[in-house]
């Protein structure tokens, strides 16, 4: 025990805080590891949201048998509005699946209208269970008398 | 007095504004593919123009505070996340409301979808560190470095759509590279409109919220003083 100070003398200059340096220092490692796993693990592609045909040509022993997603172009549409049975082509260009899908569909869906099916291929066929249509990001007004008319027929 | 007034000539001019952008909206023809559901992209697109500016608002405000320590930089930054945040909420309820009748589906886990989706979190995260600091100072500067760290989110949620593929359109009008606008000119003009319109209406909204961010502290101020005033004079005051 040692004598209290006398009161008049005045008090030396406060510490300050020593704050310890590990939780930043962790946290500052935890950052810069997130960063490099951005910056060189495949999660780029993982963030592609779709195959197109061709690379599925490409790497078919890589999808082999899984569920996949492939984007593309509709063709050859063949629609049972009757059984909802929904056959037709998806396509890049540079390679060409034929798709079966049952169930409705959006009222965009048509030929050459961008398309997401989710399924897996069985031999050559994709067998879709989702079906999302995508749309150009182009929009436009009815420029003649005709495509007036056509779309009026189209929203009854 | 002219403050006041500054605030209800501001709020004055965002619903005319909005006025005009609705009678615009409405009174524009129709799309050929996809008939009136082209209108959603007249709310749509300004509202998520809104959250990218409260967003920016929040990282400048933030940065504001960090360089000058005056307190209302603070409570601007945290009005602006606010209203990130509720005009985030209502980009997602009206793009999901789009996206049905057109993709089939109300939600995808595209890279659009999946980084508005995380703003939510960075900014939900940033309220939820501001609830969770009592002491003003630390408050606004922790709050000031997430704010500006979050502004990351609008560059890369305004890219998703070029740099990976997706279900969501691309730009309609290109900023990058040469500059063009791909949909009629009469969807042009409605869409400026709009988007002056919601530029006005987050400026009302970050004024309002500001000033009632300001009373609340003022209020917190005087209790606190309150609480080591003489009985008397609490009771006065």
């Amino acid at each position: 025990m040692t004598a209290p100070a006398p009161l008049n003398t005045p008090l030396p200059q406060a510490r300050s805080r020593k704050r310890n340096p590990w939780p930043a220092v962790a946290g500052f490692l935890g950052l810069v590891g997130v960063a490099g796993y951005f910056a060189f693990s495949n999660i780029g592609q993982n963030l592609e949201y779709f195959v197109t045909p061709t690379e599925y040509q490409q790497q078919q022993a890589k999808y082999a048998g899984k569920a996949i997603r492939i984007g593309g172009l509709v063709q050859d549409v063949k629609n049972d509005p009757r059984t909802l049975d929904l056959t037709f082509k998806v396509t890049d260009g540079g390679a060409t699946f034929p798709v079966q899908y049952h169930g409705a569909v959006s009222d965009l869906f048509k030929e050459n209208q961008g398309v997401v099916v989710r399924g897996h291929f069985q031999g050559e066929t994709f067998y879709a269970n989702d079906l999302v249509v995508k749309h150009s990001e182009e929009y436009q007004v009815p420029k003649t008398q005709a495509d007036l008319k056509k779309m009026l027929q189209d929203s009854k | 007095m002219s403050q006041t007034l500054i605030t209800r000539l501001l709020g004055v001019a965002t619903v005319l504004l909005l006025l005009i952008a609705a009678g615009l909206g409405l009174s524009a023809p129709l799309d050929i593919h996809q008939g009136s559901l082209v209108r959603l992209m007249f709310v749509h697109v300004p509202t998520a123009w809104l959250s990218y500016l409260a967003y920016g608002g929040t990282g400048l405000f933030g940065l504001l505070y960090l360089l000058r320590r005056e307190r209302r930089w603070d409570r601007l930054a945290m009005a602006s996340a606010e209203i990130g945040v509720l005009f985030t909420v209502a980009t997602i309820v009206g793009g999901m409301l789009w996206a049905k009748p057109t993709w089939g589906v109300y939600w995808v886990w595209d890279a659009r979808l999946t980084t508005t989706a995380f703003s939510l979190v960075i900014y939900g995260g940033y309220l939820l560190i501001r609830s969770m600091i009592d002491d003003p100072e630390r408050r606004a500067r922790i709050s000031a470095v997430v704010g500006l760290v979050g502004t990351l989110y609008v560059p890369v949620n305004y890219m998703a759509v070029e740099w990976w593929r997706g279900v969501h359109q691309t730009q309609t009008l290109r900023l990058l590279g040469k500059p063009s606008f791909g949909a009629a000119p009469v969807y042009g003009w409605v869409l400026l409109t709009a988007t002056v319109a919601f530029t006005f209406l987050y400026l009302y909204l970050l004024r309002v919220r500001g000033i009632l961010a300001a009373r609340e502290e003022a209020r917190e101020e005087r209790e606190l003083l309150g609480e080591f005033a003489p009985v008397g004079e609490a009771v006065r005051g």
